[in-house]
């Protein structure tokens, strides 16, 4: 069982996914924009995964991952993102993302997904 | 002899500050009313997402659940369908089809199709694009028709939903939309047109076939959508485009399709490019080119170096010098 913070201003998406990995026996955690993710990673030390939506008003997914890199974290982050957004996945990799996902996407994969990034700690 | 008396003008400032105050009562009232509406609609979301999502994410069977979800009815019911309707868009696979057969059930493709016809834009816009969400095989012709809507806006979204059914005629649906009136942004079209190409094999072969279309707008909107999927094998059409199409426009997108797709044997054409009379073609072209490995850009970049360019001249000395073998023994 693993941690999980889940960053994602769309309340859907977020029950879906939280929904998910708790099924699978994680504990999860639930962000609606970056600046609170960085506030939740401030004061828990235990995450071990984020699962982050690359569009988010304010900032974004990949502005997020690139703060956190910037203050040395090892943080595990797999990047949900439209398929228009490819392009700036080019981005999200230079930044440090880990594994990202298109949406749509399948539950399964991407619980797959979290469990094999789990998997290589 | 004048009308302003003090009476008069007691009860004329009475009847204004009475309107205003009407007024502000009339505002606060719509607004605590909106307030009111947009509360009870999350809460009703609050009660109809986990319902939706465990239905999506259910490995078995659940008949007491599907039933809830399925007897929905009245303000609930609305909510229910906007959330299944908003968790479909995210999902693919087993839980996508699942949702579709939910929202069937319910009724809601024939209410969308009414809506579809509605004399509305909006009303027409917003059932299109669920439909399309859809993508049951019986909207495909609606779908397509509606791409030929009087309004761009409902247009631009029929493109949009028609890319639920890729493949040449959906393609052909949208390039037709550009050919004739020009309200229907080519971006819409090229988004529409990477999925179609994306997903289809007969899509692809008629955006490539769009490359030497008799209209402008078709061949750069194809030009731009081959760049966008990445498409390799297309580096050469896209060369030709660059080096002989009569319209700047066209030329651009083929130079700048070329800064993702480019190849060896794109490289006389975007020489070619660098000496176009149009500066953003000129541009492009040598992007594009620098795109390309050092080996086999070398004699081209060195050629483009020794002509003067006031936009060229700047970008290639911003280049980082490629490294030398001193400095790497």
């Amino acid at each position: 069982m693993a941690h999980i913070l889940v960053v994602d201003d769309d309340p859907d998406i977020v029950e879906l996914v939280s929904l998910k990995l708790r099924a699978g026996g994680h504990e999860v955690t639930v962000a609606g924009s970056g600046e609170a993710a960085r506030d939740v990673l401030a004061s828990r030390r235990d995450v071990d995964l984020a699962v982050v939506d690359h569009m988010m008003p304010g900032m974004t997914g990949v502005d997020l991952v690139r703060a956190l890199r910037a203050e040395g974290s090892q943080l595990r982050i797999l990047m949900l993102t439209a398929r228009s957004q490819e392009r700036d996945l080019e981005n999200g990799f230079t930044a440090g993302v880990d594994d990202y996902m298109t949406k749509p996407f399948s539950p399964r994969e991407l619980a797959a997904r979290v469990g094999a990034m789990l998997a290589r700690r | 002899m004048t009308l302003l008396t003090p009476h008069l003008i007691l009860v004329a400032l009475a009847a204004l500050w009475t309107l205003i105050a009407a007024t502000v009562l009339l505002i606060l009232l719509s607004h605590a009313l909106r307030r009111g509406r947009s509360r009870h609609r999350e809460e009703l979301d609050r009660r109809a997402r986990p319902l939706v999502v465990r239905f999506a994410l259910a490995e078995e069977d659940d008949p007491a659940l599907e039933g809830t979800l399925a007897r929905a009815s009245g303000a609930f019911g609305d909510r229910v369908d906007e959330r299944l309707l908003s968790v479909l868009e995210t999902l693919r696979g087993d839980s996508r089809e699942r949702i579709v057969a939910l929202l069937v059930d319910r009724g809601h493709p024939p209410r969308l199709r009414r809506r579809a016809r509605s004399r509305r834009t909006t009303v027409r816009a917003a059932a299109l694009r669920r439909l399309g969400q859809l993508a049951l095989p019986t909207d495909e012709d609606l779908i397509r028709g509606a791409t030929a809507d009087p309004s761009p806006v409902v247009a631009a979204i029929a493109i949009r939903a028609a890319a639920s059914y890729p493949g040449r005629a959906s393609v052909a649906a949208a390039l037709e939309r550009l050919r004739g009136r020009g309200e229907v942004p080519a971006l819409v079209v090229v988004t529409s047109l990477i999925a179609q190409g994306a997903a289809s094999a007969d899509a692809l072969a008629a955006i490539r076939e769009g490359l030497v279309d008799p209209s402008s707008r078709v061949r750069a909107a194809c030009a731009q959508t081959l760049g966008e999927l990445t498409s390799t094998a297309d580096a050469a059409a896209l060369g030709r485009l660059l080096r002989r199409d009569p319209t700047p426009g066209v030329q651009l997108a083929a130079a700048t399709a070329l800064e993702r797709v480019g190849r060896a044997s794109a490289v006389p054409a975007l020489l070619d490019g660098t000496r176009s009379p149009w500066g953003p073609v000129r541009t492009h072209s040598l992007l594009a080119l620098l795109a390309l490995p050092r080996e086999v850009t070398a004699a081209a970049l060195a050629e483009v170096a020794r002509r003067p360019d006031p936009l060229l001249t700047p970008l290639l000395a911003a280049q980082p010098a490629p490294p030398s073998p001193e400095a790497h023994p």
